[in-house]
């Protein structure tokens, strides 16, 4: 298993948002975490990454346990994972260059010019080219979320972690991600965890989803399996997506 | 924020005793926070992990964005100064002690705290406003998750610049109103050249520019880590940006004007 979670409690003051999460993750495949609103899948990610510090748990990270860890050991894992965040949150002052080659630059003696190559490589992976002087505020949110993507790339991740990476896209370039996702999948070979709302991106690209309610794992199957869940929130969750056939 | 193991058991303790006196204790809380904050910034000073090509980055930034609107109010000051101490040295006849005065009381105090104020203004809110910025945009997240440390690539450079250009821009003013002073006394008030120049030599001394450039670099130490400290910690989206940097400004400004009196009294 690449990821497992056993017993993990969060709470913020009065407010219990993870209650107990156990869960496993497969060595190379793709997972999407979906739930409700407030459901605690962003928390859980963030504790996944050392963001956020569990009250109490076991995360085991590619067999090493992250719990207990001070904030320089977990430089080691965080190595391990290439992170895309909702928005991208690429760097405002830096241009795509600067933003995609930031971590090699960071953790490697790699000369600049091989560097370089690299990033245009990684950016015409993800579908952009000439785009590397550019500063972020110039890109579409696609591009950005591209952008974004090529530089969780860069340092050849176990683990590549998606935070709703087509919130606020229009449902042809949702598409167009979802497409990114498997063929990157595909190149890659690692494994994929997508957190998304989105029933749509989650059934193109899923081998698995994680079902998360109220704090806990309400069910974790294949997304063949799970639409015949009898967890009466993961019916109400699907049956509220609307079926575009009764329009036509 | 993950708790570090030295600071768990103050962090349990301050969160039991905020529950008890909520808003006294946030004060408190927000200072003890900030200690922290300094002695993790201070920690990570290290001629050998430090990240000069950002130092050097931020010292330009800095001294160039505040050079245009220093020299402005550099210039102001001394003239008004030379105006001020003119008139009112006239009424004893001693008008030549004008360059004199003006020059001891920019040297010691108004060059210092001026800058400092106008630097407060010009950079501490920018500093604040960009690192509250990156905090709601999740880019501190993303440089973590990269394994950076933000507090070593965002903060440490910031404040050594900060301590580094302030003494330097308070030089500036030095020369700059006295020039003003000079331009008003001499020129406007026909105040003889030779005895305000004599005068000035005869009673300023290399120590109260040292003294105010002494200053300018621990206001420059507070601006920095209170702006750094008020944008790192930002929470609430735009709104806490702006609610943020108007902090930043105001806390620094009290905190230069309220440590410049302690200072002056216990040391010079």
């Amino acid at each position: 298993m690449m990821i497992r979670v056993q017993n993990l409690h969060k709470s913020f003051g009065e407010q219990h948002v993870l209650k107990g999460l156990s869960m496993e993750i497969r060595e190379k495949s793709i997972t999407c975490i979906m739930g409700g609103s407030g459901s605690g899948k962003s928390v859980f990610m963030k504790c996944l990454i050392g963001l956020l510090k569990p009250d109490k748990g076991e995360i085991y990270i590619d067999g090493e346990s992250i719990m207990g860890k001070t904030q320089r050991q977990l430089q080691g894992v965080r190595k391990k994972i290439g992170m895309l965040f909702q928005d991208a949150a690429l760097f405002d002052d830096m241009t795509v260059m600067e933003n995609v080659s930031f971590p090699m630059l960071e953790h490697t003696q790699t000369p600049e010019d091989e560097i370089q190559d690299r990033v245009i490589t990684k950016l015409k992976e993800v579908g952009l080219e000439n785009i590397e002087h550019k500063l972020p505020s110039e890109l579409s949110g696609g591009m950005r979320k591209r952008v974004g993507l090529a530089r969780a790339l860069m340092l050849d991740p176990k683990i590549v972690f998606f935070d709703e990476p087509t919130t606020g896209l229009d449902p042809i370039m949702t598409n167009q991600i979802g497409d990114l996702i498997l063929q990157t999948h595909q190149r890659y070979d690692v494994t994929f965890v997508i957190i998304n709302h989105d029933v749509n991106l989650s059934y193109k690209v899923a081998e698995e989803i994680v079902m998360f309610h109220q704090g806990i794992v309400a069910d974790q199957a294949t997304p063949q399996a799970l639409v015949h869940s009898s967890h009466p929130f993961i019916q109400k969750f699907f049956n509220a997506h609307v079926d575009m056939e009764q329009y036509r | 924020m993950i708790a570090q193991k030295p600071f768990a058991l103050f962090q349990k303790t301050g969160n039991y005793v905020m529950r008890i006196f909520p808003s006294f204790f946030s004060i408190i809380g927000e200072i003890g926070q900030f200690i922290v904050f300094l002695y993790k910034t201070i920690r990570l000073i290290n001629p050998k992990t430090l990240r000069y090509g950002l130092v050097i980055k931020h010292i330009k930034l800095m001294g160039v964005d505040s050079l245009f609107i220093i020299a402005l109010t550099s210039v102001f000051t001394g003239m008004v100064m030379g105006l001020q101490m003119g008139r009112a040295f006239k009424l004893f006849q001693a008008e030549s002690l004008t360059g004199a005065v003006a020059a001891i009381s920019i040297s010691k105090e108004l060059a210092p705290v001026f800058a400092s104020l106008m630097f407060t203004a010009r950079v501490g809110s920018s500093m604040a406003a960009q690192l509250g910025t990156m905090r709601v945009t999740q880019q501190i997240d993303a440089m973590k998750a990269m394994a950076v440390n933000p507090m070593h690539y965002l903060i440490l450079p910031r404040f050594l610049a900060t301590i580094f250009v302030l003494p330097l821009l308070t030089a500036m003013f030095d020369y700059v109103s006295m020039f003003g002073a000079y331009v008003v006394g001499v020129e406007l008030l026909n105040i003889d050249k030779a005895a305000f120049v004599q005068r000035t030599i005869d009673f300023m001394e290399v120590s109260y520019i040292v003294e105010g450039l002494f200053k300018a670099a621990f206001f420059g130490f507070l601006i920095s880590s209170i702006s750094c400290f008020k944008g790192f910690h930002t929470q609430g989206g735009a709104e806490g940006v702006g609610r943020v940097t108007t902090q930043a400004v105001v806390i620094s400004s009290v905190c230069v004007l309220v440590s410049d009196y302690f200072l002056t009294a216990l040391f010079f």
